[in-house]
């Protein structure tokens, strides 16, 4: 089995189910152009690059956003005029990749997409939010936040564990505050999505869970157990997707 | 507002207390997961 994690929400939610994406940036706007719906949006980005540190005490970085395409912001359709000066994406390697470019500051700008909100526990989705695809915009320069993954075992063997935590800038990655099932509410707060391959669960990559990365220390640790969880289909139990399968991993998103 | 990253590990099969190799890597490990998880209470009950 392969475990992946894969971190969460440092980047920005521009729209769902789209296709036919395209990036042009003309000084620090970027105008993302795709296909959602049943017509073709532009959406102007701006005003935000890189992270803060949780430390900071200031507001983190956000995006400010113009669907009408510069006629809320500018008064006018910017999007037709829009002249893109970007350079072909030569950046560090991302996963989920649509779209990107490198901005004549150097600063790069890129677009992935990913299904964030597939059920727990391998379960096939069966509402239209599981199933969506998100595109998602990030603008930044210099290094990539790193997600530190191990695996282990844990409790003397009882269960097979992975840990590790998140790290941005030389400093751990956190927020402050939480819902009861762990979903960050500040804007600091990233969620880490955790996968399996061909683990119990079946062949290909299946969502295990996602977790908070830990206040303050960025740090992670989950242990597979069966879970008897009454949010998802299939009560009384469900196996948790550990490693008793061959040839199988896991991945982690953040 | 910087990309979505992913890491991926092997997962390490099923614990075997009598084989060599795999009580050898669990020590390692267990070095490595006080380090990472140095001072989060949470993580320190999960051994």
């Amino acid at each position: 089995m392969l475990l992946a994690a894969r971190p969460a929400a440092a980047s920005d939610l521009i729209d769902l189910n789209a296709t036919h994406v395209s990036l042009a940036v003309e000084g620090g706007v970027a105008l993302v152009t795709y296909r959602a719906k049943g017509a073709t949006r532009h959406v102007l980005v701006w005003g935000a690059i890189n992270a803060l540190a949780p430390e900071s005490g200031k507001p983190q970085v956000r995006f400010k956003h113009d669907y009408s395409g510069g006629l809320t912001s500018l008064h006018r359709a910017a999007w037709v005029n829009f002249v893109d000066g970007c350079r072909p994406y030569d950046g560090p390697e991302l996963v989920y990749f649509v779209a990107g470019c490198t901005a004549p500051d150097g600063s790069y700008w890129a677009i992935q997409r990913w299904q964030r909100n597939l059920p727990h526990r391998g379960w096939r989705p069966w509402t239209d939010w599981q199933r969506v695809w998100e595109l998602r915009l990030s603008h930044w320069t210099g290094p990539l936040a790193q997600v530190e993954f191990d695996a282990d075992w844990a409790f003397h063997g009882d269960a097979q564990g992975i840990f590790g935590r998140l790290m941005y800038a030389g400093a751990p990655v956190h927020g402050f505050h939480t819902t009861s099932n762990g979903a960050p509410t500040d804007t600091y707060g990233r969620s880490l999505y955790i996968d399996t391959l061909n683990s119990k669960y079946g062949p290909g990559w299946e969502r295990e869970t996602s977790v908070v990365f830990r206040n303050p220390t960025g740090a992670f640790c989950y242990s597979f157990w069966p879970t008897h969880d009454v949010s998802l289909p299939g009560q009384p139990a469900r196996p948790a997707g550990d490693a008793t399968a061959t040839g199988s991993a896991s991945s982690a998103r953040a | 507002m910087t990309p979505d990253v992913v890491a991926e590990t092997p997962d390490p099969g099923s614990w075997e207390p009598t084989d060599s190799t795999k009580v050898a890597w669990e020590k390692q490990q267990l070095k490595l997961f006080d380090e990472v998880t140095a001072g989060d209470k949470f993580c320190a009950t999960q051994h």
